[in-house]
């Protein structure tokens, strides 16, 4: 029997109770113990899985007053008004003037007559004059009397009845709308014998149910049984504390960058446009510069750029290409667009600053972080999401090893088959863009876009390396990954997901 | 990025040699264009603003053409001059002071037309800026009595606006009609406009907002008259020769249009290429491959340009068409040589570049936090940035609002983390209790009239029906305690979103640097909430 064959302490108040007094409902049970409903109910559960007692369904039977039932208490019944109007009337009356006076349907009134003379209480007489009704007696009817019963007790159990009121109760049943009948069910718990058995065995063994320290110390531990528990038995669920699994990917990512030997940096959210767009050769009329594409922050203006001697040389090589052999944009560039703040658009910036700041003659970084676009929230586009982004700069740096760094970076987040497509970009040249073929979903997929940043973006800049950069949208990555296909839900943070999630380790 | 879509049928029809539907597929983005999407008969291809050359079926043809079946290139047309003259009232110098043009006779089917409707278009939006750059007028040439005049005119001149059958004032056509609504704004604000006509007072068009009815085209249309108005003379020229590159590309045979300014004549479309010089040397530098002249030259071939060497063979100078606006600098060259050499061809080089991986500092304080709130049972959640006016109001004097955003209730820099945590509780509320979040991130706060700071902090929220200031507050100890903060104190304080009596400050160095508390009732309660929920949040600076 091994773990079954002890009781738990829940489940032997139960059949203790049940010894005293077998066959009781899980309401009796309750208020016979010192248990609460929700205990009982656990209880009998686990008993009925140990086969320790049976439950019986037993129908009860309630009758009560209906329409007519109820206003035969206020009004009494038609046969009654019969009979005190002839106690008014002096005990005889002509049937006729009965009839007018009580003011009756004809069915009704002569199924009163038929029940009183049923009772003994009237006699209806034939004579010269007519035909007349005679008072016999005014005793109390059995068919009052029950109805009475019934209105008091607001229901009776058809079972609690005597024999003589159950066949008035077939007479009145007959006559509509005086009563009716509800059907309830009950379900009573009968403990079966072994289940005493157990009890038995329980109240004779002294089972401690819970290690104290007070056991502990004294030594007495040795000397007590303890309770067996239901080892296979349910548990309540907990929950353990979690890391997002956004931030988990971003982590991934960061360990393939960290592991080829990148320093990571890191920027402001927001920028003045000059940032943004203007120093990475963005022309000032560019559609992504635009209001429904960018998110520019209300009345505010970036005036500490327009003491940066850099924007001479930045408003010049948009112009008519400065000093970089460019031809330029060939347009008249305004310091007020620069001055607009934004929050950024790519993660472009951080690395352009960190080359302005810097002017490294090699250098390996990469950023992780989020970038933001005037989108509607659908379930393709959210309005801030993540962008990771890696440059390389260095005496001999071309885009073959561009291609080279990119085809291992993939390779390492699980993607087998790459190839570069040409593309464009304003601020990169050549500008290259790396697909994958994904076999989950049988189609090539954009992964991120890449090039070398053009002379009109680092020159200004003081580097005079070339500078190899590509970034791409984590999220489509962390999409595939887990799955998904709508874009809100990673931050929709259902505790569901986030609580029992597995985290999408192995390579896509 | 405009889209185009075609039946390979169609492109076909101006290739050398008719390709099947996968070998299209195959050279498609080799060119530089990106495959939206296709099926047995049809494609659809977007391409980028600044190659307007692409911008039609016959357009993509012809770079095929070059670059798989190796045609000569062909930069240098001749062309003839017409008898079209515009002169050019000195009136409109004040309002829109350029108009450029040519004339081209061409065989014009449904297809033709469609397609050329569709790259005007395109290159309105793409490279004209939405018309703000230049205007083009298409025109039945066979319906003008030519010269031209460009000229001005009233507010309440009339004529028949393209695809209307009723004359319509300037004022109407601006507040009735679609293109009036759409581009009115682009006007000077004179009471003046421009309207070029012909020598029967015509109207071709008043730019750049609609062309007369008169000159409509239709699939009979033999003779064409492109006009282009701007504010500057480039943007005009650079767009007409994209249209004469176009229309020479569906075989038509182009004349020039004498503009008579007041002070000068100008022969358009001026489809002069431009010279470019280019080395070997930094070819090899951004390509990484090492090429000869002669494949230099062959490579050039490939995409429509002409390429020579010069001075002794030290450099290679490049023959550029007219219409290739986006080369603007050697490296464009470059790029040109790549995929004419064929990006797939460029084998990986390994990187010989070698540093430690660096991370950041303050992300491993931040793992670091991370670590801690979890082994407390926190969970991380992630919220945005952006947040809701009325939900960040208590925590900033001023918040900072981002203009006209699309997703509306989103409309501030949040200033405060707990807000956002209150509400992924909110949606909690049928998940099992106790719940605790927390979340680290950046928060902004306006310094004066334009200076952002942002700080990183950590906030976290715990909800069940025993929470209290003494569970929050053993948190931030422990929390304090596993990152070794020193001289910290929790000081009384009164904040609107806490219960009053219980809410603190967190103080370090004289320096208020975290918040915590029991959140007031009535926040829980707005958001939906039946449990208690205490909170904290703590600037993670230095």
């Amino acid at each position: 029997m091994g773990m079954n064959s002890v009781l738990h302490p829940i489940e032997a108040e139960i059949i203790g109770t049940l010894k005293k007094k077998n066959n009781l409902t899980i309401n009796e049970i309750t208020s016979e113990t010192k248990l609460s409903l929700d205990q009982v109910r656990r209880g009998i559960e686990w008993l009925k899985k140990k086969e320790l007692i049976e439950l019986e369904e037993k129908k009860y039977i309630f009758v009560e007053l209906d329409t007519l039932g109820i206003k035969s208490i206020n009004e009494g019944l038609p046969e009654r008004r019969i009979l005190n109007l002839l106690a008014e009337k002096g005990g005889k009356e002509e049937i006729g003037k009965v009839k007018k006076e009580l003011g009756m349907e004809e069915k009704e009134f002569s199924a009163a007559i038929g029940f009183a003379i049923k009772s003994g209480c009237i006699e209806v007489t034939k004579e010269k004059e007519g035909v007349f009704v005679k008072l016999l007696s005014l005793k109390l009817l059995d068919s009052e009397a029950l109805l009475k019963k019934i209105y008091t007790k607001k229901q009776i159990e058809i079972g609690e009845l005597t024999f003589h009121e159950k066949r008035v109760l077939d007479e009145l049943k007959k006559r509509p709308n005086y009563i009716k009948f509800r059907e309830v069910s009950e379900i009573t718990i009968k403990a079966k014998e072994n289940a005493f058995t157990l009890f038995e065995e329980y109240s004779r063994t002294p089972y401690v149910e819970k290690l104290t320290p007070e056991l502990i110390i004294s030594g007495k531990w040795k000397e007590v049984k303890f309770r067996p528990y239901d080892v296979e038995g349910e548990v309540p669920t907990v929950y353990p504390g979690r890391k997002h699994p956004v931030q988990d990917f971003i982590d991934q990512v960061r360990e393939i960058f960290l592991s080829f030997g990148f320093e990571e940096i890191e920027g402001p959210v927001v920028l003045p446009s000059f940032w943004n767009f203007d120093a990475l050769f963005i022309p000032q009329d560019h559609p992504a510069r635009e209001m429904q594409d960018t998110f520019y922050l209300k009345g505010i203006f970036d005036e500490r750029i327009e003491k940066n001697p850099i924007i001479g040389v930045i408003k010049s090589i948009h112009e008519k290409g400065g000093d970089t052999g460019s031809r330029g944009w060939n347009y008249k560039w305004s310091v007020e667009e620069a001055k607009k703040t934004v929050l950024r658009t790519h993660t472009t910036p951080i690395t352009l600053q960190y080359l302005y700041k810097n002017k490294p003659s090699s250098a390996k970084v990469f950023s992780i972080d989020k970038v933001f676009r005037n989108e509607n929230l659908d379930s393709k586009h959210l309005f801030e999401f993540h962008q990771y982004e890696g440059i390389v700069t260095g005496k001999n740096v071309t885009l073959r090893h561009l291609i080279g760094i990119l085809s291992s970076f993939y390779k390492e987040l699980g993607f087998k088959k790459i190839k570069f497509w040409p593309t464009y970009f304003p601020y990169t040249e050549p500008s290259l863009e790396a697909v994958a073929y994904v076999e989950k979903i049988g189609k090539w997929l954009e992964l991120c876009g890449m090039g070398v940043f053009r002379p009109e973006v680092v020159l200004p800049a003081g580097i005079k390396n070339p500078v190899l950069a590509w970034g791409g949208g984590l999220e489509r990555l962390i999409l595939l990954a887990y799955e998904i296909d709508d874009i809100r839900f990673l931050y929709e943070n259902h505790l569901s997901w986030l609580r029992g999630v597995n985290y999408a380790r192995t390579k896509l | 990025m405009p889209v185009l879509s075609f039946k390979y049928e169609r492109l076909n029809n101006f290739l050398e040699k008719k390709l099947c539907k996968e070998e299209i597929l195959e050279i498609i983005p080799l060119l530089g264009l990106n495959i939206e999407d296709f099926n047995d008969e049809e494609i659809k291809v977007e391409y980028s603003p600044n190659r307007p050359d692409y911008g039609s079926p016959a357009g993509i043809a012809k770079a095929i053409n070059h670059f798989y079946f190796n045609k000569e290139p062909s930069i240098e047309v001749q062309i003839d001059k017409s008898e079209y003259i515009v002169h050019v009232d000195r009136r409109v110098e004040e309002i829109r002071p350029y108009v450029v043009g040519l004339y081209a006779r061409l065989q014009f089917s449904e297809q033709t037309l469609k397609e050329l409707i569709s790259l005007q278009e395109d290159l309105h939006e793409g490279i004209g800026r939405k018309r703000k750059k230049f205007a083009i007028g298409l025109h039945d040439a066979s319906r003008i009595r030519p010269p031209i005049y460009y000229t001005v005119e009233g507010p309440d001149f009339k004529f028949v606006p393209l695809y209307h059958n009723t004359q319509k004032s300037i004022l109407e056509i601006l507040s009735q009609t679609e293109q009036g609504k759409l581009y009115g704004h682009l006007l000077a604000k004179k009471n003046v406009f421009p309207i070029l006509k012909d020598s029967l007072n015509q109207v071709l068009s008043f730019p750049p907002i609609i062309n007369g009815n008169v000159t409509a085209l239709s699939e009979k249309t033999k003779e064409l008259f492109v006009d282009i108005t701007a504010c500057e003379l480039e943007p005009a020229e650079d767009a007409l020769s994209i249209l004469a590159a176009t229309l020479l590309d569906y075989g038509a045979k182009i004349y020039s249009v004498e503009i008579n300014f007041y002070d000068k004549k100008l022969e358009t479309p001026n489809l002069s290429p431009r010279k470019m010089l280019l080395t070997k040397d930094s070819i090899r530098k951004i390509l990484g491959i090492s090429l000869k002249t002669n494949e230099v030259i062959n490579i050039f071939k490939k995409v429509n340009m002409r390429a020579r060497a010069v001075k002794d063979g030290k450099e290679i100078e490049v023959i550029v068409p007219r219409h290739r606006i986006d080369i603007l600098h050697e490296v464009d060259l470059i790029e040109e040589v790549g995929y004419g050499f064929g990006y797939n061809k460029l084998r990986p080089l390994p990187l010989k570049l070698h540093q430690n991986g660096k991370p950041l500092r303050n992300k491993k304080i931040f793992e670091d936090i991370r670590n801690c709130l979890i082994g407390l049972g926190f969970i991380e959640v992630m919220t945005f940035y952006l947040a809701n006016k009325e939900e960040q109001d208590l925590f900033a004097e001023h918040l900072i609002e981002v203009a006209e955003p699309k997703t509306k209730e989103y409309n501030v820099l949040r200033s405060a983390i707990m807000p956002q945590l209150l509400k992924v509780l909110s949606s909690n509320i049928h998940e099992p209790y106790p719940q605790k979040v927390f979340e680290i991130g950046r928060i902004f706060e306006l310094k004066g009239r334009s200076i952002i700071k942002e700080k990183v902090k950590v906030a976290g929220l715990i909800s069940h029906t025993d929470t209290s200031f003494t569970e929050v507050k053993s948190v931030v100890n422990a929390l304090l305690n596993y990152l070794g903060t020193k001289n910290y104190t929790f000081k009384a304080y009164t904040h609107p979103y806490f219960i009053d009596g219980r809410c603190a400050i967190l103080i370090q160095n004289n320096r208020k640097i975290g918040l915590l508390g029991e959140i007031l009732p009535y926040y829980i309660q707005k958001e939906g909430l039946r449990h208690p929920v205490s909170g904290f949040e703590i600037s993670l600076e230095k």
